[in-house]
């Protein structure tokens, strides 16, 4: 009989009927397991103190046992009747999300670095969790107050018939992951978007012209007024595995279902995995500073979100992705070699892992454990 | 007559409904705030993010749903460790602790022990942000009272790996709190 493994020891030392009667045995006469298991008893020891300690530095008169569910519940039946049920395809989400996005993407992409050559180039190498609350995004300014989008060529999806038609088609070779966990379909559809090209022109005039009146504004400088930033994104491929499921929406209220609810349910395969080259950004005069500047300092962004936007590392490489903090958990993992956002966990309700390499951003993202997605995007090849 | 009989059929599958997550509530809801309590170490905070947990449930599954225990658990955590990690609202956590110090009626028996606490709590905190998720949830779900079986369960493995996680995330936190906040 050889050596209980370390988690048999730490399991063993908290319940002593988890191990069979032969290792049981064997660790009462092993010198070594008795050695470790000293060790760990005084580490499990110490951490079980602090973690007393700490407690008692809270309200050591309040049990975990009274935590009382009956007034509780009184305060969150309240809330959940209040609440107001939107969609997540609600316009309200849908601007806030984009302004929260455009507001990212503005202030941290390395527009006017080449200010004087009129061209910059923006290349993602990282993406990092920025923990927001809905109070936080709801609050973003409109983006659309302080300028004009223009779209000159929209991206169109076209289906293909398999990975070789669809690099062939996006121009640069596909990765297709090499494991899929058990309930996930080996079959997948392709599909293809082609690329897109807008604009973004700053507009002190549009800016004053819908400010409410009394509401206080930052002047918009005299370098942005008037810039341009140009945002260029190349094909994409879309791979999506096993037929669309139904998924709720995470605002709508799962349990009040009724036929017309069941309109505001949104259907999402289990498993899409996206692959897009890097976008170019390119910015005819204002610098990434004058920008960040002004939008962080804009009415609505909270000091402790533009904090967090300027305390991100590097903006010429790193891209902030808001994260709901009641809804989801970003951290760093990661994949391939390279650091990768994970967001979700493994309660299997979904999750999302992305990252940049050889300059071609992935996404893997499905109704699945974490853990499941980010052996899915490790398998690539 | 049949538009009747749907609308009746749905109103009483809502009212299961709202029965099974009132009984969720009152089943987990200690156990969920004893969770986040771990983290923050606060036990009214601890109450708000217990009740935020549930509403997110609430929004996103049914009460019935088989996974619905461990998903609070682990959404306790977690949510617990994102509280932690806002500025924002670490600010306001430490301005109510200040007023509930100062509130205090009963002068504590012994001060120098007050003050040790409330250092190892302000730095256990501090190092269940550092240690990684993973082992942050193990510890803390396991120091709640929870089985071996229903961190694995919560965590997805089983318990003899939810033993060689605790010895890991043990020997990260013990790490963390000897190396100190200078790191």
């Amino acid at each position: 009989m050889g050596h209980p493994v370390d988690g048999m020891l730490r399991r063993y030392l908290d319940d002593d009927r988890s191990l069979s009667l032969a290792h049981a045995a064997h660790v009462a006469s092993c010198e070594a397991c008795k050695a470790k298991l000293r060790t760990m008893a005084d580490d499990a020891g110490q951490i079980e103190a602090a973690f007393r300690s700490a407690l008692r530095a809270d309200a050591p008169e309040i049990q975990d046992q009274a935590a009382d569910s009956a007034t509780a519940w009184r305060s969150v039946s309240a809330r959940l009747a209040r609440r107001r049920s939107f969609a997540l395809s609600g316009p309200w989400l849908i601007a806030a999300t984009a302004a929260a996005a455009a507001v990212c993407l503005l202030a941290c992409t390395p527009a006017g670095t080449y200010a004087r050559n009129f061209l910059t180039i923006f290349e993602p190498e990282q993406f990092v969790a920025l923990p927001v609350s809905r109070s936080e995004i709801v609050s973003l300014p409109d983006l659309t107050r302080f300028g004009t989008m223009t779209q000159r060529v929209a991206p169109q999806v076209r289906s293909v018939t398999g990975p070789a038609a669809a690099a062939a088609l996006a121009g640069f070779p596909l990765e297709i992951p090499t494991w899929l966990p058990k309930g996930v379909p080996s079959g997948a559809r392709y599909s293809v978007t082609s690329g897109s090209d807008s604009s973004f022109t700053f507009s002190a005039r549009k800016m004053w012209a819908t400010t409410p009146r009394g509401r206080p504004q930052q002047n918009m400088p005299r370098t942005l007024d008037g810039s341009t930033l140009e945002l260029r994104t190349r094909p994409a491929v879309i791979v999506a595995y096993g037929e669309p499921i139904a998924v709720r929406s995470s605002e709508s209220p799962p349990r009040r279902e009724t036929s017309a609810d069941a309109s505001r349910e949104r259907s999402f395969p289990p498993l899409v995995i996206v692959q897009a080259p890097v976008p170019t950004v390119t910015s005819t005069g204002a610098t990434v500073a004058e920008i960040e500047t002004y939008l962080l300092e804009q009415p609505g962004v909270s000091p402790a979100l533009a904090a967090q936007i300027r305390a991100i590392g590097d903006p010429t490489t790193t891209v902030p992705i808001p994260v709901p903090i009641d809804r989801a958990f970003g951290q760093r993992v990661r994949v391939q070699g390279v650091d990768a956002l994970g967001i979700g966990d493994d309660t299997g309700v979904g999750g999302i892992v992305i990252w940049q390499k050889n300059g071609v951003i992935h996404a893997v993202a499905g109704q699945l454990r974490q853990r499941d997605i980010l052996a899915i995007a490790e398998s690539m090849r | 007559m049949a538009e009747i009989a749907l609308r009746l059929d749905s109103t009483l599958a809502n009212e299961r409904e709202s029965c099974a997550f009132e009984a969720l509530f009152h089943r987990e809801y200690s156990k969920v705030v004893a969770i986040a309590r771990r983290v923050l170490f606060d036990v009214h905070a601890a109450e708000d993010v217990a009740q935020d947990v549930f509403v997110s449930f609430h929004r996103l599954h049914r009460p019935q749903a088989a996974y619905a225990a461990r998903w609070l658990h682990v959404a306790a955590a977690h949510a617990a460790l994102n509280e932690l990690r806002t500025r924002k609202r670490r600010r306001q956590r430490e301005m109510a602790d200040a007023v509930v110090a100062a509130r205090a009626v009963t002068p504590p028996s012994d001060p120098s022990a007050a003050i040790a606490e409330r250092e190892m709590r302000d730095r256990v905190r501090v190092a269940l942000t550092r240690i990684g998720t993973r082992h942050a949830t193990a510890l803390t779900l396991r120091h709640a009272g929870l089985s071996y079986a229903e961190v694995g369960a919560a965590l997805g493995m089983n318990a003899n790996q939810v033993g060689t996680l605790l010895r890991r995330a043990e020997l990260a936190l013990k790490k963390e709190l000897e190396d100190g906040p200078s790191r």
